[in-house]
């Protein structure tokens, strides 16, 4: 009798996962992982031969497989109860998730260092003001909270060679004198609102222009329960930490005219019907784009191009009372246009290099700010 | 198609077993030949012609064998049987190294061959040259049923990865053998097992071992040692996770295989190891070339050319390299040594001096095995001298990291979860209630092993979506 119910329970269970993951319902994307989940393989008897049909089945299998994200937490958890407090690159801490940071190639990052000073020199060249804003790691400014025996790459040979470059602004120490108070996501791997207010007052102190009092920006929490890139990474889907996602009010920054790459005109750079979305991060400018032309209420003459990478998403808001007009530069996506003939075109009067130290590290779209 | 895959379990497993249960009895060894099939083209559908070669080959190699009357065209049979099989096995697997080799020394510029080794093509060949060799002795009638036979060769759970099942051994269940809820209960809990065992273990210390030594072989100290023992472990869970699977699926469908691997690491003697490792194939070379030869009965001299023998064709079928002929010499001088000298020393000392070398030598002889380029080895055992430091930076997070888990391989590998379930057994098996907790660690296992191959396809793209 024992025999034929432990046989039957598990015929049971094979038959259900198999089932299940036949029949229910597919998603073609996952949110957590943003990417296209696999589609069903092409069955033919060349697909077969050379076996992309079986190897599609199989990733096919994988990425639908019945409540995949219970198994995913399932494995997180279990390396996790053997120890292991880094995977996937997110080291869990008690005070949230933390982005480990590492250079994949050293060379990609003295490259853009070089990139960063040339451009500079052509900069003045022209007249046109500049400043560099590289943000520091998280790990860095929390290394303390790093589990026992972590060493992530060290940061500060980085900084030391960034200090060389002209118009170069250090955040560090400001991010050390406010580290008892939240300057990243706990489940994401960008800065808050209150991070990103730190580094403006810094932009604006190298400028010998004092920053206006965060109060003045009027900061409305927009979404909570925000569970970013570092929550997907780790893999174990339990709420311990969530975020709330907060940003200067729309009515500070007065009225604007967005248009994106495609030619789209907005008039904000907030983008409320993203915040449904996983990633409420998105709530800033929608994303990235290559290049973004923005138009304030103000009128005094000074034209900023803003090169960046997602972290100056959040930032941008500030920026927004100082110009009259801002142009949002993605070099990761920028495809034919020189960034010296724009800043010509289009009469800018300063430049803001805005970059995590990680994605600066390895972005290969660097050097284009130097093409002419 | 391999057993640790969701397409395995979600696909083919229902399937083979819906339909085989349904399945009147005498279509069965059709049904499992198809899906055995099925199975070995899977992976490399090409190769399903190799298999059907072997097969055919051999099937009509003890036809021949059945209707030889004089010793001596027995003896030709058998003679042309060998050279083909061994002709097959030495084309797929070892003409690349032949060639490679042949153009080192000779210094020409033969072509390599445009050939993947078809998977299992070693476990296969050596269980149809058994079932010629059983014929010829005497030792096993001639299978006159074509499907029978191609199911003997075929047989999905030990085609891939043994054991080597030897055609006397279940000649008479391939003929006909009974399945029952017993069967099937035990066949289920062998399988889990051996999954948890190659998923849950062997992956991860596959993991840790690549993690290790992706980056070269200049290690500090102690991550060298904790590769090496990572890849001791890792080859131990791979491998008889894989037989536990087998032996498992067997019983389901009421195969009874024989025992592959019987807890290795707990060895006071090299002699020791090698009977409680890969039993299957140390007793084909035993039956099949180490008798055949001699054995010990023809002096000394012939003794240690046999065992030599026997070794350096242990190493090189497990793979076409020359780190393969060092690990299979390293064991063959090592277990000369002990049958000499060493035995009778071992046996006066106290028995952890005898764990203790065991395990050192096997560790050694592992990193042989671990880098078939043969050019890293001294540099990795350089670097577990000390050649490069004792530790790193990263060091001690790592082994933090992972000291959990070494320490629940290291139990698993122990014996003693086997006897405590035997105890478990005798006194609460027979009790109803005892159902419940053994439902719950099964079903764990596996739930915990089909989380690690689901995970395994998860994949977060960090930034962007293009």
């Amino acid at each position: 009798m024992k025999n034929k119910i432990f046989t039957g329970v598990f015929a049971l269970l094979l038959c259900a996962l198999t089932a299940l993951t036949l029949l229910l319902p597919k998603k073609t994307f996952s949110e957590t992982e943003k990417r296209d989940l696999a589609a069903f393989p092409s069955l033919s008897a060349d697909t077969v031969l050379d076996g992309s049909f079986q190897s599609g089945l199989s990733d096919y299998l994988g990425d639908h497989f019945v409540c995949r994200d219970l198994f995913i937490s399932a494995d997180s958890a279990f390396a996790l109860a053997l120890g292991k407090t880094g995977q996937n690159g997110v080291y869990l801490t008690k005070n949230g998730l933390m982005d480990s940071f590492y250079a994949s190639d050293a060379k990609r990052f003295d490259e853009n260092v070089e990139a960063l000073t040339a451009f500079s020199g052509l900069l003045s060249e022209r007249n046109v003001a500049f400043r560099a804003l590289i943000v520091p790691t998280a790990t860095q400014t929390y290394a303390d909270r790093l589990p026992l025996g972590a060493t992530d790459l060290d940061s500060a040979p980085f900084f030391d060679r960034l200090k060389t470059v002209p118009g170069y602004v250090d955040v560090r120490d400001v991010f050390s004198a406010h580290r008892d108070q939240k300057l990243f996501y706990q489940t994401d791997h960008h800065w808050t609102a209150l991070g990103a207010y730190l580094a403006y007052c810094a932009y604006k102190e190298s400028l010998g222009q004092s920053p206006a009092e965060i109060d003045a920006f009027r900061l409305q929490t927009v979404a909570d329960e925000f569970y970013g890139t570092l929550y997907s990474r780790f893999g174990l889907f339990l709420p311990v930490f969530s975020d709330t996602v907060e940003a200067p009010s729309p009515d500070v920054l007065g009225a604007l005219t967005v248009v994106n790459s495609k030619n789209e005109t907005t008039r904000s750079i907030y983008a409320p019907e993203r915040l449904s979305e996983k990633d409420k991060y998105l709530y800033f400018l929608g994303g990235n784009d290559s290049v973004i032309h923005i138009t304030t209420e103000n009128k005094n003459g000074r034209r900023l191009m803003l090169v960046k990478d997602s972290y100056a998403n959040s930032f941008l808001p500030y920026l927004i009372g100082d110009y009259e007009a801002i142009t949002v530069v993605d070099l990761r996506y920028l495809n034919n246009d020189l960034v010296l003939n724009m800043i010509e075109k289009e009469g800018i009067t300063d430049v803001l290099v805005l970059y995590n130290l990680k994605s600066f590290a390895s972005d290969s779209g660097v050097p284009l700010l130097t093409l002419e | 198609m391999v057993f640790s895959s969701l397409e395995f379990l979600s696909l083919f497993l229902p399937a083979v077993f819906l339909l085989y249960f349904l399945c009147p009895v005498r279509f069965r060894n059709g049904l499992l030949l198809i899906f055995s099939l099925f199975f070995y083209g899977w992976g490399e559908p090409r190769y399903l012609v190799v298999m059907l070669a072997s097969i055919l080959l051999n099937y009509v190699l003890g036809l021949l064998l059945g209707k030889a009357a004089s010793a001596r065209g027995r003896k030709a049979i058998l003679a042309v049987g060998v050279v083909l099989n061994l002709g097959m096995l030495g084309v797929f697997k070892y003409g690349n190294f032949v060639v490679e080799n042949v153009n080192a020394v000779a210094k020409t510029a033969l072509p390599a061959l445009e050939l993947t080794l078809p998977i299992g093509i070693s476990f296969f060949t050596f269980q149809a040259m058994s079932y010629v060799i059983d014929v010829y002795r005497g030792k096993a009638k001639v299978q006159k049923n074509p499907f029978s036979f191609g199911l003997y060769i075929s047989l999905f759970p030990q085609l891939i990865a043994g054991p080597i099942v030897r055609y006397n051994t279940v000649e008479a269940e391939i003929n006909s053998r009974t399945s029952d809820f017993a069967g099937a209960a035990k066949g289920i809990r062998r399988f889990v097992t051996g999954l948890a065992k190659k998923v849950l273990l062997a992956n991860g210390m596959g993991a840790v071992f690549t993690s290790l030594t992706s980056g070269g072989t200049a290690l500090p100290a102690v991550s060298a040692w904790v590769a090496a023992l990572a890849f001791a472990l890792q080859i131990y869970f791979d491998f008889s996770g894989y037989s536990d699977m087998a032996i498992g699926l067997g019983l389901v469908f009421g195969f009874h295989f024989e025992e592959n691997f019987n807890y290795p690491y707990v060895s006071k003697s090299i002699t020791e190891f090698w009977s409680r490792w890969h039993i299957s194939l140390s007793t084909w070379f035993k039956e099949y070339v180490y008798i055949p030869l001699g054995g010990n009965r023809k002096g000394k001299l012939k003794q240690v050319r046999n065992i030599l023998v026997v070794w350096l064709l242990t190493g090189l079928w497990h793979g076409a390299a020359w780190n393969f002929v060092l690990w299979g010499l390293y064991y063959g001088l090592l277990l000369l040594l002990e049958k000499f000298v060493l035995k009778k020393v071992l046996d006066r000392l106290p028995s952890f001096v005898g764990h203790v070398y065991t395990l050192l030598v096997v560790l050694f002889g592992w990193v042989l095995f671990a880098f078939d380029d043969v050019s890293l080895i001294p540099g990795f055992l350089g670097s577990m001298f000390g050649q490069n430091g004792f530790a790193a930076a990263d060091t001690l997070y790592f082994v933090k990291s992972n000291v959990g888990f070494f320490v629940l391989c290291a139990a698993a590998s122990l014996p003693l979860w086997k006897n405590l379930g035997k105890r478990w057994a005798e006194k609460y098996g027979d009790k109803a209630w005892s159902l419940a907790p053994e439902l719950l660690w099964y079903v764990l296992l596996f739930f915990f092993s089909v989380a690690s191959l689901v995970k395994g396809g998860y994949n977060p793209f960090i930034y962007f979506r293009f």
